[in-house]
């Protein structure tokens, strides 16, 4: 059993039910409330809408922004589509000699692929065209040589501090961006790939290329090549709502995409090969669960170099309880805990895993309910919490 | 606490049998002065595990004697004569060579083989259970074995992860995590390490060493600027003793 799980009401078959004692088939995905949360020997069948203590009288423009239309971030075709210039590299070396100037003006070209100036490295040190470079060539070429040399080669860069780290950032991202489409070329311009991308989520904490980064992992595990360190960078970003992009491939027609998310999804309870609920399914079951854990989550750091099916991420349970979301993914909450809190928290630490969770759960439901409730709630002792939730919930997880 | 062979507490004189100072020896030493309650089918489940044991840490030893490299996967070697290499940079046996004798031309010419720490954990699994099993019975449980890491594992041996056990044994494999870990390097994001049972580890890539000496090494690989230090997880992975137990009963002491 995972520590910190909260395992959620799912739809399972009866056949894979033994694998959790402690979860059954629910009507209702959360038990709707009673009209008082205290009298915990009714139960009524009605739902109560959102709660807002403050009316609204300001212009709703000021708060809310319709874009008209919506894009994604996820693309099965995304590395394919890609349009770059590429230079073949005969016909380049044949330029160099017949034409240098115009050799180098398509070098320089904005749109030319990271996939392309590395192809012609050979050419440009052969042939001493580096100091006709521009910045971002020489940039990402002396990267690449970093890279794979590991770091070995030492070399002068004509920028000050500052400006190189900004430079240098702009230019990992054009490597991944535009390398991406052309991934699979060698295992250098491969491995220069991974590192940029390692680069970029934990020394600058760019998301942006996080969607990349997801669809070369799930392309090179389709073709059996190497994509550990991918996808260890990938969940060193520690950005727990990245795993939708995970779980996307749930649905997808390739039955090699939808196994590895499987694997990397496993840590979500119920999350497997062995459920015969259906794609869609389960592809909602994760979302509903990053809703519910999402500010909980608190990232493990446990890797494909460490174990079979890792699990990145925990909920710290005590967080979940109180309703205060995590910080920086740190294992600590941003909000200020008064001293009411701590009194919670040291009768809550006295319970078994089991206890911990049905309060963490029905304390984020009531909170999300009603917290006018959720307050009163918490002001009983921990034993009639306790015998609360159960009426609430049957008490099942 | 006690160690249970079915209903019937182990015999105390059971340690006897095995030399002071030896691997079997310091595992009942271990599972008797636990606070958890160890449970075996029967003392041959419990004899099996000691064996396997003991032999995880001897063919640790002997990896490290090999001369096999380290190597990412991106550039890791093998001898074609036994082994195919993979384009994830894994390995698979060839289907024209006894698996058993793949997995002995590691140890016999091991400077042809370069791979990462947690493939050299299951190439010496893969040894232990071949020094404990007849070559025929282990190529019949293994006719086929893949070499990458964690993944792609044979279902007969029974890895399993444990977090926060009640008690760390030799033969068990830690790992020591490397959270500041230079982007330029993620090999070095951790080491898998077998526990030798005498204060010392073996870390493919790193060596035999204390636990500190492989923090060290590790901490020598983090970004500049790196503030938080390697450390020793609190979980191990283990060969599935219990499993192999059953099919050595079942296959071998017919």
């Amino acid at each position: 059993m995972l520590p910190y799980h909260t395992p959620r009401p799912f739809p399972y078959s009866s056949s894979n039910i033994s694998h959790y004692p402690y979860m059954y088939p629910p009507a209702h995905f959360y038990r709707p409330l009673a009209i008082s949360p205290f009298d915990s020997n009714h139960y009524h069948n009605t739902t109560t809408p959102p709660f807002y203590p403050f009316r609204d009288t300001t212009d709703p423009s000021e708060h809310y922004l319709s874009i008209g239309q919506l894009k994604t971030a996820y693309s099965t075709h995304r590395l394919s589509t890609q349009q770059n210039n590429n230079l073949q590299k005969n016909a380049f070396h044949t330029l160099v000699e017949s034409d240098i100037q115009e050799a180098m003006n398509q070098i320089n070209d904005e749109q030319i692929s990271f996939s392309s100036l590395f192809q012609l490295r050979d050419v440009i040190r052969e042939n001493n065209l580096f100091e006709g470079l521009n910045q971002r060539n020489k940039t990402a070429l002396l990267l690449t040589d970093d890279i794979l040399s590991h770091g070995t080669e030492k070399h002068t860069i004509d920028l000050s501090f500052c400006d190189y780290i900004q430079s240098a950032h702009t230019i990992l991202k054009w490597i991944l961006e535009t390398g991406s489409a052309h991934d699979g070329l060698s295992s250098d311009h491969d491995a220069v790939l991974d590192i940029a991308a390692a680069f970029l989520v934990k020394l600058f904490h760019e998301k942006s290329v996080l969607p990349i980064m997801a669809d070369m992992i799930f392309e090179r595990n389709r073709k059996g090549r190497f994509n550990h360190d991918l996808v260890w960078a990938f969940f060193e970003a520690k950005e727990p709502q990245s795993l939708i992009l995970i779980a996307n491939r749930l649905k997808s027609e390739n039955q090699k995409d939808v196994e590895f998310a499987h694997q990397l999804l496993n840590f979500i309870p119920g999350i497997g090969t062995g459920n015969m609920v259906s794609a869609d399914q389960q592809y909602s079951y994760v979302i509903h669960w990053l809703q519910d854990n999402g500010p909980f989550l608190h990232y493990t750091g446990e890797s494909l170099q460490q174990l079979h099916k890792p699990s990145p991420y925990v909920i710290i349970l005590e967080a979940k309880y109180l309703c205060k979301p995590l910080y920086a993914n740190k294992a600590e909450v941003a909000a200020p805990l008064s001293s009411k809190d701590f009194q919670l928290l040291d009768a809550y630490s006295k319970l078994d895993l089991h206890h911990k969770i049905l309060l963490s759960n029905y304390s984020l439901s009531l909170y999300r309910q009603n917290p006018t409730w959720w307050q009163s709630w918490l002001q009983y002792p921990i034993a009639e919490q306790i015998k609360i939730a159960k009426a609430r919930t049957g008490g099942r997880l | 606490m006690t160690v249970f062979i079915g209903n019937r507490i182990l015999p105390s004189a059971f340690i006897d049998q095995y030399p002071p100072n030896s691997t079997e020896r310091r595992v009942i030493e271990i599972l008797s002065s636990s606070n958890h309650t160890y449970r075996y089918e029967s003392v041959n489940h419990l004899k099996v595990e000691l064996d396997l044991r003991a032999n995880i840490v001897k063919a640790s030893r002997e990896l490290f004697y090999s001369g096999i490299g380290f190597r990412t996967f991106r550039n890791s070697v093998c001898n074609p004569s036994y082994w195919i290499r993979n384009e994830d940079g894994g390995f698979t046996s060839r289907d024209d060579v006894p698996p058993s004798e793949a997995i002995e031309d590691i140890y016999k010419n091991g400077r042809r083989y370069g791979t990462e720490c947690a493939t050299a954990i299951i190439i010496l699994y893969f040894k232990a259970v071949l020094n404990v099993f007849p070559h025929d019975v282990f190529n019949q449980l293994f006719s086929k074995i893949h070499l990458m890491n964690w993944q792609q594992l044979d279902s007969n041996l029974a890895i399993a992860y444990f977090r926060n056990p009640t008690d760390y044994l030799p033969g068990d494999c830690r790992y020591v995590k490397n959270p500041d870990v230079n982007p330029l390097t993620p090999e070095w994001q951790g080491e898998n390490a077998i526990d030798l049972g005498n204060g010392l580890y073996y870390g493919h890539g790193i060596g035999i060493k204390t636990v500190n000496e492989i923090i060290a090494a590790l901490n020598r690989n983090r970004r500049p600027g790196a503030t938080e230090s390697a450390y020793l997880m609190d979980s191990v992975n283990r060969l599935g003793f219990s499993r192999l137990a059953s099919l050595y009963q079942r296959l071998v002491r017919t």
